[in-house]
């Protein structure tokens, strides 16, 4: 309260006094009083057809700008003006353009299609994993292909142990190119001079390992196993025989490919003691291997592992298939790779953030544009607007309506239901559109209002269920008793036959005061429907109305004042 | 039962010549050739005929004459205020006689004539150009009246009531810039319009009379099209209510449709 003191947008500081007449109330509650949450301010905007049909009609305003304007996006148009800024900010950037050394770019095929490949290996890898025909392939020995920290790089290596009760990764020995010096960081030691024909090699082979994520965290944790003490510090890196290795541990998802072959290893030799001689022994077997840059060819996920999943076997194609595209394309032994590559992640990343932006900006992102389009596509099917949007002669009928569900009571024009009715009964249905009540006594009618009252209702009901099916959160029959109310209707039917109103409160539980203001507003409708059947040119339904509308028009229900009489 | 029908010995019987047409249970007779018939929230274009008290009164292609309120219009400096009686004196500066007037339809009066509103800036006097009387069931219904012709730089207002008016673009102002304009206007009263836009003009409204003339629906690209058939074919503008032009459209009108009922097919 005391945070509404004071003139605003000109004074900073109000005064409240609070005037306590008899007693003075608790501490706390004064203290919610004056320094407490106001209540928060809620858009009551409610998107209704009439509204949708109006602002249709007229030819300069479009729907979605009246939403905009409602309480509900108030946050979102607050910061329109910024986004627009950064957006023009964002544009102004000037984008690199990626010069292709092979004529013209095709990086961006490539760079789809890349995106796309680790997808699919992604999930293929996963799915490896989980076949347990994998854990017997992985044993210590096989060659395996790992991703390293940098997302290109690929490295051959050899599985020295697998994961056991203390340490749930898998060692590797890793070759890591030429001569990197160990004392580096293992940051740079991944990022090999390898040529790019070696990480090109990757793509050649069709990988269905398991995925490589990077991973770097190492324990020298202990093992009671005879041969499964780890002496050395992971990641161990050093150099044998020219080239750089280290001996890491992995996770499941950083071996990318388990290749066919396998050689021997001294796994006591490489971990327990820690001899040059053997690491630089496992080191040349591992060159051996690896023949003319190429990775050894890795296990054919469907004939070795048995992949029997429909989706995974699909998956595992796919990727297949990507990973020979690419090798078609241009860019394969592109020297420049890696660069390029990396800058179009970086084109890619600015263009997300500005496409998010546009969008947040758009006519999208309106909080009731679901629903708005859902009630759009309704309106087209019951040709109340046509498919360009231009308004119907249903539709202008339905504009008419301001009292009353405007759906319902214009589908029950069309279909003729008030045809067969006199106007006494007629005017009796209509009141189901006007009465408030919901727990009034049921009425007893005669057959014929009987048939009309199920006729509306089953109207109601269709409509409920087409607006269902065009995801307008409407509940079909919450639907139709919320909007057809048939207390009444043996009372107003009573009425305007000329029954004198004590008779008619005897009928019903409902308060006088209730039926009167209800037989008030009938005549109301009573009008709106008039007009309606002007529109449609049904001239005996107007006569009708006026019919009705002098029947129901007497007497005290519509006497101008209870106190005064002959006004 | 609906317009252009009558009950006769419990049988529904047509009273106008036409197409059938049933909305649900409705039945009613749509005419070929019908009078203009006004619906709210249609753009009219019509020409001032009278200035009574606090109103003006327009001719539209109706039985009646449609009335515009002072108070539906906007003032000149663009206040929101009450109209006073001197501005009601004023009335004749804002519109004269013989001035052409688009304007939009509120709504109906008890006598059955039309109430309009020009409330927006788009709405208001038109000047720079011509005006055309076409049939008016040959404008149909559609979301956009007004149509703002680039590559002529003209303005193409397809009236509901059958007037077409072709002129020059007006740029619309916010109503901030209002005040610098008043000095801009006693300028601009001395420039006139260049001579490629109005012989843009002509070419449009020629187009336009011809289709009428023809009995096609006026569309904005029909119109478009034929005036650039015109100017392919070289034909002169003033050669484009000859027989020849006339000739050529009806055939490639009747080629294109015919090349959509292939289409379709």
């Amino acid at each position: 309260m005391a945070g509404r003191a004071g003139r605003r947008g000109l004074d900073t500081i109000g005064t409240v006094i609070m005037m306590c007449r008899d007693e003075i109330p608790e501490e706390s509650d004064l203290k919610n009083l004056l320094v407490g949450k106001p209540t928060r301010l809620e858009s009551q905007f409610r998107l209704t057809y009439t509204m949708i049909l109006h602002l249709l009609r007229v030819e300069e305003l479009k729907v979605e700008d009246m939403l905009k304007r409602s309480f509900a996006e108030f946050h979102a148009q607050k910061d329109l003006p910024q986004k627009e800024k950064l957006l023009l900010q964002m544009l102004r950037q000037p984008t690199k353009t990626i010069e292709c050394i092979k004529g013209e770019p095709s990086i961006e095929e490539y760079y789809d299609m890349f995106l796309e490949a680790e997808e699919h290996r992604e999930f293929v890898t996963e799915a490896i994993m989980q076949l347990h025909t994998t854990q017997q392939f992985l044993a210590p020995g096989r060659l395996v292909v790992v991703k390293s920290k940098s997302d290109d790089d690929h490295l051959l290596g050899v599985i020295v142990k697998n994961p056991s009760a203390t340490l749930k990764q898998y060692v590797v020995l890793v070759l890591t190119g030429d001569c990197t010096s160990s004392a580096l960081a293992p940051n740079l030691s991944s990022q090999s001079e390898k040529g790019p024909g070696d990480s090109q090699g990757y793509f050649i082979i069709p990988p269905k390992g398991k995925r490589g994520m990077d991973d770097d965290f190492f324990s020298s944790s202990r093992t009671r196993k005879s041969s499964g003490v780890i002496n050395i510090k992971l990641p161990y890196m050093g150099d044998a025989s020219g080239m750089g290795f280290e001996v890491r541990a992995v996770e499941n998802k950083e071996i990318i490919s388990i290749c066919i072959s396998k050689i021997k290893i001294d796994q006591v030799g490489l971990l327990e003691d820690i001899s040059k001689t053997v690491y630089a022994k496992t080191v040349q077997m591992l060159i051996k291997e690896q023949t003319d840059g190429k990775y050894p060819p890795a296990l054919d996920a469907i004939k070795d592992l048995k992949m029997k999943d429909m989706d995974q076997v699909k998956r595992y194609h796919a990727h297949n298939n990507l990973l020979e595209e690419m090798s078609k394309n241009k860019c394969h032994g592109c020297i420049k790779l890696k660069e390029h590559k990396s800058m179009m992640k970086d084109q890619k990343m600015h263009k997300d953030e500005l496409d998010q932006l546009k969008y947040q900006m758009s006519d999208e992102a309106l909080q009731q544009m679901p629903q708005f389009q859902g009630r759009i596509d309704v309106l087209k099917e019951i040709h109340y607007i046509d498919s360009d949007l231009v308004v119907q002669l249903k539709g202008r009928v339905a504009c008419e309506m301001n009292s009353g569900e405007e759906l319902i009571s214009t589908e029950c024009l069309f279909e003729n239901q008030l045809d067969e009715l006199e106007p006494e009964e007629a005017v009796a249905i209509m009141s189901a559109f006007v009465f408030q009540q919901r727990n009034a006594s049921e009425p007893s009618l005669t057959p014929k209002l009987a048939d009309a009252k199920k006729r509306l209702y089953d109207t109601a009901i269709s409509l409920g269920q087409l607006q269902k099916r065009h995801e307008v959160p409407v509940d079909p029959e919450e639907y139709a008793r919320d909007n057809l109310k048939f207390g009444l209707v043996e009372v107003v039917y009573e009425w305007a036959k000329g029954t004198p109103f004590a008779d008619i409160c005897e009928l019903t539980d409902v308060s006088e005061g209730l039926i009167v203001r209800t037989i008030v507003r009938l005549d109301e409708t009573c009008r709106e429907f008039r007009n309606a059947a002007s529109i449609m040119g049904n001239s005996a339904l107007y006569k009708k109305m006026e019919i009705a509308s002098n029947a129901i028009k007497r007497d005290i229900v519509f006497a101008a004042s209870l106190y005064v009489t002959g006004i | 039962r609906g317009h252009g029908t009558t009950d006769q010995d419990g049988e529904v019987v047509a009273t106008l010549c036409g197409v059938v047409e049933r909305v649900n249970k409705l039945v009613y007779v749509r005419t070929l050739r019908a009078r203009y018939k006004p619906e709210v929230g249609d753009i009219i274009v019509g020409r001032v005929i009278e200035i009574a008290p606090k109103r003006w009164r327009l001719e539209i292609n109706f039985s009646q004459d449609a009335v515009l309120m002072l108070s539906s219009m906007n003032l000149p400096d663009g206040i929101q205020r009450r109209r006073t009686a001197v501005d009601e004196l004023n009335m004749r500066s804002i519109f004269e006689e013989n001035d052409v007037v688009c304007a939009e339809v509120r709504g109906f009066q008890h006598d059955g004539s039309l109430h309009l509103q020009a409330r927006s800036q788009k709405y208001g006097k038109l000047q720079r150009g011509q005006l055309l009387t076409v049939p008016a069931y040959l404008v149909k219904r559609r979301k956009l009246h007004f149509h703002h012709l680039e590559q002529y730089d003209v303005d193409l207002i397809l009236g509901c009531n059958g007037f077409i008016w072709v002129g020059e673009h007006v740029v619309v102002r916010e109503i901030a810039d209002l005040k610098e304009d008043e000095q801009k206007l006693s300028a601009e009263a001395e420039t006139f319009t260049p001579i490629e836009t109005r012989r843009h003009i002509c070419r449009l409204a020629n187009a336009a009379r011809l289709l009428s003339a023809l009995g096609f629906t006026l569309t904005v690209e029909l119109i478009i099209q034929t005036a650039e058939a015109s100017v392919s074919s070289n034909v002169e503008i003033n050669d484009m209510l000859g027989a020849e032009f006339y000739v050529q459209t009806a055939e490639g009108e009747a080629k294109r449709r015919g090349d959509l009922l292939g289409k379709k097919r």
